[in-house]
């Protein structure tokens, strides 16, 4: 049986709550989010067969919206439009593909003829039309004639942010040699207000105008000044607007040397002119944590941590509270007193969990990455370890993340070794479900692609998988089947290869390099390398200890 | 039913429990001591006692497999129903008989399979095996990992009882006594984030000291991943001297000692072979 974890639809009149909650979440510094019934629903070219939404478990997690319209093109050429915008995603559901997913749920070449469009644009961040609309749609950008003006009126803003005592105490634990500290910088522009900025006692105070006794006096276009600043490399880009004469600094030499020892934090106060840090105040509250041993009714934060966690790995095998306390708390030589919970004491939400097992394996190691992976992993390593110590346990061990670096700097720390995991082994019993399945899911870029009939014929095949299989692409869409139909491709390959290359562990190209994979007519190998490549498991794949048995 | 090698391979009736149990429980005395068959199977929420298999010979359980049934995710987006095949057991005295192929190929002629219920069969096994029988006879494949073990050891509890077996091994073998050192030789092990080990190597056998009770005559510092690789290397030489060449491992001691450590090579390779947590 197949489930999608994700569901697409149209829009519906009963999603309008929900879509316009997830488009206020996401788009706040615009019209502070209230800006869709206005947009959308209530604008007289609002089509809903051209909205689509994402769906989880009867949640909506995604959205996407186009804007019918008409757009001139050439000094006498007015064509159909689609102007796509409002593309949002759950922060929580991020990463998983369904942004790519709803871009391309209508793009369909009906769609666009049926309506007369012509162009599809888009206002986005370079940055993510780099990432996702370039490669993915083919945007490219328009040479424009249109320059933005724009003047500062006053830095309310910076100074609310500096004057904040929750900013405040984040700032100070970020940059701890704020404490010492004692500069004054005072920018001017002719775009601005003067803005001085004192670092004193571990403050930080911005007033609007230009004292005479500042350290350092900074002379730059605004514009240059946010460049700098939001460079990659600070200090490299400082230089070059130096010499090019787009900033003065006047100021003594230590004091200059002070600024350059404290860019990180020049920079972190002034990125809020151009763009406020949205997740700088989700942690205003410092965290203060606290572990615990498990108390009933953790199950469910427990639960919902772990699918935050690897619900995106291949392997996962979902949970709910019931399967979790049998799959943990019931296991053998698992007791209460070896899970162990750290809890954020802010709002006492779990932020991360161990279940040690007498024998000394720790069946599940999880936590928040948005939280202080250091401290959290360090309570529960300190704990675990420290608990089966007390139960001679001989070892401790636990599975985690290859990539997750953070982790493996805590586990150094804590003197854990990483070796290579126990394996995990796969046999495919439904080769069609499995290919129709992965065909399924990137039926788009198949469809865009191809035009052809693939057979499949497979050698030593066990008892339970046919020996044949077929996939045709074509405008209509993707139909696998078992049985032998007129094909433009013949596949020749023995049944591990074919595994292999269908769950991600062997490329195309490598089968054909390795004479495991042939193809007729030969000239068509180069189709049927990219076409199988569209046919694999692009998940990596991580299991905890827990799912061995 | 299906019949192979004069055993039966049928499907799982409750009377069978509790020799399937015990056979479990023989089979798997490193996981969780073997007694974990009530919990995974009997009070499972998913167990389904249809999807476990015995072979019976004479009327006697000597095989069994379970599947268990999953919801799992395979690909970005894509959650399929799969199977978890685990605890294939074949007792001891009739293994080499082929009866865990037919109990393998019995599984796969279950309902389950012929409904298409499940898209994806996955296992974790030892590679050896994986490669002489589950491969060849079940199709499996190793799955792509992201995984990583990460290990710390606190005590040497599994190297105590390898001694004490290889002692006793050693007294009742002449040969191996003949090759004991003559007078005692003392290595002390610096392995990184491990705790100091000090074995002594005499006509006695091999014994575990408490470092700093003994001085050693020859010192090796390492770290656990060198040790591991180095033991599951085929060529192991060839690795040890690759790792003393990178700095990995430094054997310290006089002249004299270096060569008795290297005559008694064999029997430090013997101490590290088995399992060390």
């Amino acid at each position: 049986m197949v489930e999608k974890m994700y569901k697409y639809r149209l829009f519906l009149p009963q999603d309008s709550d929900a879509v316009r909650g997830l488009v206020k979440a996401a788009f706040p510094n615009f019209l502070e989010g209230d800006y869709w019934d206005w947009k959308h629903f209530n604008n007289p070219q609002f089509d809903p067969s051209i909205v689509v939404v994402s769906e989880k478990d009867g949640e909506i997690v995604g959205c996407s919206h186009w804007l019918k319209g008409n757009i001139k093109i050439g000094s006498d050429l007015v064509v159909g439009s689609f102007l796509t915008c409002d593309l949002a995603v759950k922060p929580e559901q991020r990463g998983r593909g369904i942004a790519r997913e709803l871009l391309l749920q209508r793009r369909t070449r009906e769609t666009f003829r049926s309506r007369g469009i012509v162009v599809n644009y888009d206002f986005a961040d370079p940055r993510l039309a780099k990432r996702l609309y370039t490669p993915l749609l083919g945007y490219t950008k328009v040479g424009v004639a249109v320059k933005k003006y724009a003047k500062v009126l006053n830095w309310k803003r910076l100074i609310d942010f500096v004057s904040n005592e929750d900013a405040g105490r984040i700032l100070l634990r970020r940059f701890p040699k704020l404490r010492e500290l004692n500069l004054s910088i005072c920018f001017k522009s002719k775009s601005a207000p003067p803005l001085t900025l004192r670092f004193m006692n571990g403050k930080i105070e911005a007033t609007e105008n230009e004292p005479s006794d500042v350290h350092i006096l900074v002379e730059a276009d605004l514009r240059v000044l946010v460049s700098v600043f939001e460079a990659k490399h600070v200090m490299t880009q400082l230089l070059k607007a130096v010499f090019q004469r787009k900033i003065k600094i006047k100021g003594k030499f230590l004091k200059l040397y002070e600024v350059t020892q404290n860019f990180g934090l020049l920079k972190t106060v002034l990125r809020v002119i151009s763009t406020p840090e949205p997740d700088f105040f989700s942690h205003a509250q410092t965290p203060k944590y606290k572990v615990r041993t498990f108390e009933d009714g953790d199950e469910i934060e427990i639960v919902r941590l772990f699918d935050k966690a690897y619900a995106d790995y291949g392997g996962f095998v979902p949970r709910d509270p019931k399967y979790w306390l049998w799959c943990c708390l019931q296991r053998p030589g698992v007791v209460r007193e070896g899970i162990f919970v750290v809890v954020d004491e802010n709002d006492n939400s779990v932020v991360g969990y161990a279940v040690a097992g007498k024998w000394g394996n720790i069946w599940e190691l999880c936590y928040d990455p948005a939280h202080d992976v250091e401290t959290v992993v360090g309570m529960l390593l300190g704990e675990t370890t420290r608990y089966l110590e007390s139960m001679e346990a001989a070892s401790v061990s636990f599975n985690a993340v290859e990539e997750d670096s953070a982790l493996l700097k805590v586990c150094n720390k804590f003197g854990f070794e990483a070796l290579i995991s126990p394996r995990m082994y796969l046999s495919i019993l439904d080769t069609r479900g499995v290919v129709a399945l992965l065909a399924d899911g990137k039926r788009e870029e198949l469809i865009r692609y191809f035009d052809e009939a693939i057979l499949v014929k497979l050698k030593d095949v066990p008892a339970w998988v046919k020996d044949t299989l077929f996939v045709r692409i074509d405008r209509n869409g993707v139909y696998v089947d078992e049985n032998v139909h007129p094909y433009t491709i013949l596949v020749k390959t023995d049944f591990t290869t074919f595994s292999s290359l269908l769950a991600g562990v062997l490329t195309p190209s490598a089968a054909v390099a390795q004479s495991k994979l042939e193809v007729e007519p030969f000239r068509k190998t180069s189709t049927a390398i990219k076409l199988l490549s569209y046919l694999q498991f692009d998940a990596k794949w991580f299991f905890p200890m827990s799912d061995y048995g | 039913m299906t019949e192979t090698t004069g055993s039966i391979c049928r499907a799982f009736t409750k009377k069978d429990e509790r020799p399937v149990k015990a056979l479990v429980e023989t089979s798997f005395r490193d996981f969780l001591s073997g007694k974990y068959w009530a919990w995974k199977y009997k009070f499972n929420p998913n167990f389904d006692p249809a999807l476990v298999g015995v072979a019976e010979k004479d009327g006697r359980v000597v095989g069994c497999n379970h599947w268990l049934l999953r919801n799992l995710k395979i690909s970005n987006q894509a959650e399929v129903q799969a199977i978890l095949g685990a605890d294939i057991a074949v007792e001891p005295k009739f293994r080499g008989q082929g009866i865990a192929k037919s109990l393998l190929l019995y599984m796969r002629s279950l309902p389950v399979m012929s409904n298409r219920q499940a898209m994806i069969s996955y296992m974790f096994a030892d590679p050896n095996l994986s490669r002489n029988l589950y491969e060849p006879v079940a199709g499996y494949i190793p799955a792509p990992s992201a995984t990583v073990s990460y290990v710390k050891i606190l005590k040497w509890k599994e190297l105590e009882k390898r001694i004490g077996i290889m002692n006793h091994e050693i007294r009742n073998d002449a040969e191996k006594f003949d090759r004991l050192p003559k007078s005692e030789l003392t290595i002390l092990f610096r392995l990184l984030n491990t705790p100091q080990l000090l074995l002594s190597l005499s006509k006695k056998g091999i014994e575990i000291y408490e470092a700093g009770s003994k001085k050693a005559k020859v010192t090796v510092t390492s770290d656990f991943t060198t040790l591991a690789r180095i033991k599951k290397s085929e060529h192991r030489m060839y690795h040890l001297l690759a790792a003393l060449v990178t700095r990995n491992l430094k054997i310290r001691g006089s002249l004299v000692s270096l060569f008795r450590f290297y005559r008694n090579l064999w029997l430090i390779e013997d101490v590290f072979s088995q399992r060390l947590f």
